[in-house]
């Protein structure tokens, strides 16, 4: 049942792309993709490429999709290690979801940061406090990693 | 190890308080030093008597013993002692006259008392008991000559007389300070009249129950205490042990219970016992030797009597405490001299002996099957200042095990209960694993696990108690505390925890809306599971779109996080112990009523603690369940919390003394075994076999047949532009296959679609099989049935708007 679903997705990925998201397997292994998301021109991080790994649970629809950032980000809600906290990718995974309809809300997360759930909360503090500081250091960074 | 400055201050305090001299056992004022001197004195005097006596100078000038029991009836006055000469040619002989025994009762203990006895060097024919520290449980009845024995007026000595009415006189006033009543000034109570109050001992009723608790040793040179006084050959005793005696009498309601502190002797060679009490108005010990019967019996007892007393109470070592007690058990209670013949063993001298180091330093000697017990033949107590004359009833069997042998008992019982302890251990764990996923966890009924984790608690918090006091069971006693604190305290706990979070959210809801499966074809407003959500009304979501942005506010959702976890259980945690400690002191306080009120609660409390199926047969019913733990949990927990029952209450020779009590283990078995009945039939029948459906509402229906005027309404368009390129005709029967894609596996769902109710008949049975391969949701969303029933086993949320789904 998963394998025949990633494939599905993937068929629709490759006939129907979604404009600054791509996605697809690493070597022969299915359940391991990578996908790649464009900064959001509305946003700090316009201009960088943001690279993700995504991992497949066997019991994918069901159980959400492992994915983390590989490229370094400033933002509030992404770690140092590339970890996502977005609920969807938690407890509130739906087997509706697809892969371009995550990767749709990362982006709508880099542009609206969710600073009241922060996952690192030095950066969440400084974006409730200096926006302007916050904007530089995160453009700084995009140009130092993603670019 | 560092200090800081408050346990410094607490640690100094603590000890000030443990190197103060201990206020209470000296005296408070000249005159208290004055009676505890002269007390003393007393005591160094009469023990000077005791240690000059012989057989034929009989009692001597003892408080208690002046007068015979003739100069008794004849109401001769102590003060007038001595009554009679006694030498070696007119010695002292026990009869009424000389004696305080009367006749009657010294004809009566002759009898059975000390008649055949054993040689010393005989290792081989039957013996009695060596070491009978023990118990031994009978019945009592008043003899028939009682009514005639007349009471001895037992007096104070008069120092002591003065001192009692002082502390009594003190005590009314400050009584009477503190009611402010001065009408106390002259009460009917103020001679110290000894015989006026009701006293300990003092038995009204003609039949009760008897228990007596020895402690002895094997011989005095072997005693702790006593090895010191035995110096040489005279001293060492081969045949003969001191022993201490708690005898409680009490009667078959257990309404009224006297407690008697004895001292005695103890045979070996005759299997004899004689015991007294002793206060501060009869000097029982010291003239014990001479209640023997006889002179050789007379030596032994007069050696081992000094060297017990000798050891014990120094006349320096008398406070106040102990002078205040023998005066109060004076006032208090009746003396008593006591007689107990026990039976020969099966056993020879030898054999006993190899039994006693076996029981106490296993070496793995295989032991015989009927280990000696005490059992008494007959026995006699006598008091002679409350007249009156008690024997054991031949009814029943007076009889108990030492102290070794019913620990050797336990040790059984506590080790194959520890074993159970383990398979339910087993069970459970297994059972955990077997429910892991939320749809399993939403079956289980917390109220049937919290009873269970319940008296697992109470058992662990018991037997935390009970290792406290026994030094020779505790190790035993001490696994089975870590092994209870490890079932209920970690995986019941975890269990009940992921339990009650699972469902946390159905406190909101009745029963009424879950019997309903919470509501028609609409999403309803207080949900299992999950989230409110704003798109819920909108029930056309186009399939491309997502749902609302994971960062737009929300209305507060019933998500429990990780947090939550710890405070549920924390919570459950504190209100289940705390609950279990209540319980536990007032257990305890259920072991000293009446035997009608223990009975009877205990009837109650069993069956409750055992009716914890009924919770899940009722969440059964609820949920339209058929199972919720496995056969080998429900069999395994239900027969592993019987039996302890069944053996305490039918297995009369049991260590714990429960009673026999058939009706309780009919009654606790043959409720367990209804309720797992009615388990069974809910999973042969269906959970609800015991209701009429009719009283139900509907359920909801996951498998209806669509028209296809339902579904220009309210579904989503694309299921209508698959018809389009059919021919549909409303007022024609005909059945349209329509498809459209189920959003968890991607693939296409045939949906057939009726174009009038009319066409129902036109259904093929390949559509009507059909009709079960996909469900439509109350918030009208189409799934093959295999994709959305796996996914309800994870949550009851419908995957494309989130609206809560009635189970399965």
């Amino acid at each position: 049942m998963s394998t025949k679903r990633i494939r599905k997705e993937l068929a629709d990925l490759g006939r129907d792309p979604p404009t600054s998201c791509s996605a697809g397997p690493v070597g022969d292994d299915l359940y391991h993709w990578q996908a790649s998301i464009m900064g959001p021109p509305d946003s700090p991080y316009a201009g960088g490429v943001f690279f993700l790994s995504i991992h497949f649970p066997t019991d994918y629809p069901f159980k959400p999709p492992k994915i983390a950032f590989t490229t370094k980000i400033y933002h509030p809600n992404i770690n140092g290690n590339g970890n996502i906290c977005l609920d969807i990718l938690k407890d509130q995974w739906s087997p509706a979801l697809t892969i371009s309809k995550v990767l749709l809300s990362i982006c709508s997360l880099l542009t609206d940061a969710n600073p009241d759930d922060p996952l690192v909360p030095e950066i969440a503090h400084i974006y409730k406090q200096d926006r302007a500081k916050y904007e530089a250091t995160a453009r700084e960074w995009t140009k130092k990693y993603a670019v | 190890m560092s200090l800081d400055r408050q346990t410094l201050i607490f640690l100094i305090i603590m000890f000030i308080f443990l190197l103060l001299p201990n206020g209470a056992d000296q005296p408070q004022s000249r005159a208290e030093r004055e009676v505890l001197a002269t007390y003393q004195k007393n005591i160094i005097e009469k023990r000077k008597i005791f240690r000059e006596s012989e057989y034929y100078k009989g009692y001597g000038n003892l408080t208690g013993f002046e007068l015979s029991y003739e100069d008794n009836l004849q109401n001769k006055n102590a003060s007038n002692w001595p009554f009679r000469e006694y030498t070696k040619e007119h010695p002292w002989k026990e009869t009424a006259k000389d004696s305080i025994l009367p006749n009657s009762v010294s004809d009566r203990v002759k009898e059975f008392w000390n008649k055949e006895s054993i040689d010393t060097g005989d290792e081989e024919s039957r013996a009695y008991l060596l070491n009978i520290s023990g118990n031994a449980f009978g019945e009592f009845e008043i003899d028939k000559f009682s009514k005639e024995l007349k009471p001895y007026n037992f007096g104070l000595p008069a120092f002591l007389e003065n001192y009692f009415s002082w502390t009594r006189n003190d005590q009314k006033e400050i009584d009477s300070d503190r009611d402010n009543d001065y009408s106390h000034a002259d009460s009917p109570s103020d001679n110290t009249n000894l015989s006026t109050i009701h006293k300990i001992g003092n038995i009204s009723y003609s039949t009760g129950k008897v228990s007596i608790s020895f402690s002895s040793s094997d011989y005095n040179f072997k005693d702790n205490t006593l090895k010191k006084f035995v110096k040489d050959d005279k001293s060492r005793v081969e045949d003969a042990v001191n022993i201490v005696a708690d005898v409680s009498l009490e009667d078959s309601k257990e309404a009224d219970q006297s407690h008697l502190p004895m001292y005695g002797i103890y045979f070996q060679d005759s299997g004899a016992i004689a015991l007294t009490t002793f206060s501060a108005k009869f000097m029982g010990r010291l003239a014990f030797p001479h209640l023997v019967f006889n002179e050789k019996n007379f030596n032994r007892a007069k050696i081992l009597t000094e060297q017990y007393i000798n050891a014990t109470e120094s006349p320096k070592d008398i406070g106040i405490d102990m002078m205040s007690e023998r005066l109060s058990s004076a006032v208090q209670s009746c003396e008593y001299v006591g007689y107990i013949q026990l039976d020969k063993t099966q056993y020879s001298k030898s054999q006993l002996r190899e039994i006693d180091n076996e029981l106490i330093h296993s070496q793995g000697i295989p032991l015989p099957g009927s280990l000696p017990r005490i059992n008494i033949t007959d026995a006699l107590f006598y008091s002679p200042d409350c007249g009156i004359s008690l024997s054991m009833n031949h009814k029943t069997e007076f009889s108990g095990n030492k102290v070794t042998v019913t620990e050797r008992q336990f040790k059984k019982i506590l080790n194959i209960f520890s074993c159970m302890l383990i398979a339910q251990l087993i069970l459970f764990i297994k059972q955990i694993k077997d429910a892991k996923t939320p749809g399993q966890l939403s079956n289980i009924s917390y109220s049937t696990l919290n009873l269970i984790a319940f008296q697992d608690a109470l058992l662990g918090i018991s037997f935390l108690l009970l290792s406290s006091f026994t030094r020779s069971l505790y190790l035993i006693i001490s696994c089975i505390t870590v092994l209870t604190f490890i079932l209920c305290g970690i995986f019941e706990m975890r269990f009940l925890v992921s339990v009650k979070m699972n469902q946390v959210n159905e406190q909101g809801t009745t029963w009424w809306e879950i019997l309903r499966g919470s509501g028609s074809n609409e999403p309803s407003s207080d949900s299992t599971n999950g989230n409110q959500n704003e798109a819920g009304p909108n029930n056309d979501t186009n399939p491309g779109e997502l749902p609302p942005p994971v960062t737009a506010a929300r209305p507060q959702p019933n998500v429990v996080g990780v947090n939550d976890e710890a405070r549920y259980s924390n919570g459950v945690f504190v209100t289940g112990f705390a609950l279990s400690i209540i319980t536990t002191f007032f257990l305890i306080n259920v072991r000293t009523w009446r035997f009608s009120y223990r009975r009877a609660f205990e009837f109650f409390g069993f069956v409750f603690i055992n009716s914890y199926w009924v919770p899940q047969f009722f969440r059964n019913t609820l949920k339209n369940r058929r199972q919720a733990f496995s056969w080998p949990f429900v069999y395994g927990t239900s027969a592993l919390r019987l039996l302890p029952i069944l053996y305490l209450a039918l297995y009369s020779e049991n260590p714990f003394r429960h009673h026999y009590d058939p009706a309780l283990a009919a009654t606790v078995s043959i409720w367990v075994l209804v309720q797992l009945s009615l388990l069974h039939l809910q999973e042969m029948y269906g959970a609800r076999f015991w209701i009429n459906e009719k009283w139900l509402p509907k359920a909801y229906d996951y498998h209806p047949l669509l028209q296809v005027s339902d579904v220009e309404h309210h579904y989503v368009s694309d299921i209508l532009a698959s018809i389009k390129s059919q021919p549909y005709d409303p007022t024609k029967a005909s059945v349209l296959q329509a498809k459209v894609d189920c959003s968890i596996c991607m693939s296409e769902v045939t949906v057939p679609l009726l174009s009038n109710l009319a066409a129902q008949k036109l259904l093929s049975t390949a559509d009507k099989l059909h009709q079960q391969k996909y469900m439509v949701t109350p918030c009208h969303h189409i799934f093959h049935t295999d994709c959305l029933e796996d996914w309800l086993s994870y949550k009851l949320q419908c995957p494309v708007c989130r609206s809560a789904l009635p189970p399965v």
